[in-house]
């Protein structure tokens, strides 16, 4: 089931980031102390980035012409790939092409591939224990963007990532 | 050869941006010193462009660097028969193959940064 299969998703990323102490998520470091490389290269605007694995060595491409919180959330998606879905890599580069952050959004209707990459990407740059103990306890009002806007600026991600990842799960 | 591609690429990244910023041929030629024609041919692949011509598209054309029409470096693939990569891509959240969704110049950018990280596709060993 997908839900079951994101929940997994999600508990892959949390073990990863558990040992982070504060926000921000320090996604190139962690990547790379998995041995994966990171390239940033100007791609066309249309392209978010990529990854591939060759020979045992994973590999993840980042639009450098993008702004630092989209290329964070683009090397986490990728890198949800290389943790979750490895056997598809290997024979084929996997190209991400638009907006991530659109499809996390509306969901329904994407490969299942993607909406697992991007939950991934999602519990890794917010992880719960750092929400958690940010918030101590208050709940946040989706509709109160001062709160949520200086959110995403702790957790240098997206306003709307961050509304995302705050959203009730259902 | 692999050089035909370089430009090739270059053309179509002139090409496109102009478009997107609404030039004529005829604009964006005078104000790098050319005929219409020849910038015509650059942008479909067919004329070389000489340095100082690139630098002044930089500056009609609008941009920052050269980085934004041509890659910061090249890996000559001298080996025509070498194979390509395959791509698969996510567009808008559905995975389908890349010749219908990516340009050849997309691709082949992929393709260049893959190569200059992992080293070149090897050919299935024939041992």
């Amino acid at each position: 089931m997908t839900r079951a299969k994101q929940a997994e998703a999600r508990e892959k990323a949390t073990d990863l980031v558990k040992d982070v102490t504060a926000a921000p998520v320090p996604v190139e470091r962690i990547a790379k102390n998995l041995g994966v490389r990171i390239e940033y290269a100007p791609l066309d605007g249309e392209l978010s980035g990529f990854a591939h694995t060759r020979d045992g060595v994973s590999m993840i491409g980042v639009n450098s012409l993008h702004a630092a919180v989209r290329q964070r959330f683009t090397i986490a998606h990728e890198l949800g790939h290389i943790c979750l879905h490895q056997s598809e890599l290997q024979a084929v580069v996997h190209v991400d092409k638009g907006s991530l952050r659109r499809d996390s959004i509306s969901s329904e209707g994407s490969d299942p591939l993607e909406v697992e990459a991007n939950a991934f990407a999602s519990e890794f740059l917010m992880p719960q224990h750092l929400l958690q103990s940010l918030l101590a306890g208050k709940l946040v009002d989706l509709e109160d963007d001062e709160t949520i806007k200086n959110l995403a600026k702790r957790f240098r991600v997206s306003e709307a990532a961050m509304r995302y990842r705050l959203q009730p799960r259902g | 050869m692999s050089e035909m591609r370089l430009y090739r690429q270059l053309g179509k990244a002139i090409a496109k941006r102009r478009d997107d910023i609404g030039l004529k041929q005829q604009e964006v030629a005078k104000a790098i010193g050319l005929a219409r024609a020849s910038l015509a041919n650059i942008e479909n692949g067919r004329q070389r462009i000489l340095v100082h011509q690139l630098f002044r598209l930089v500056t009609a054309l609008k941009l920052n660097s050269i980085t934004e029409l041509v890659p910061p470096t090249w890996e000559f693939d001298d080996d025509e028969e070498a194979p390509r990569l395959k791509m698969r891509v996510n567009a808008g959240g559905q995975n389908t193959e890349a010749v219908t969704v990516l340009t050849d110049a997309q691709q082949a950018v992929v393709h260049n940064v893959v190569r200059s990280a992992l080293g070149p596709v090897k050919r299935r060993s024939t041992k």
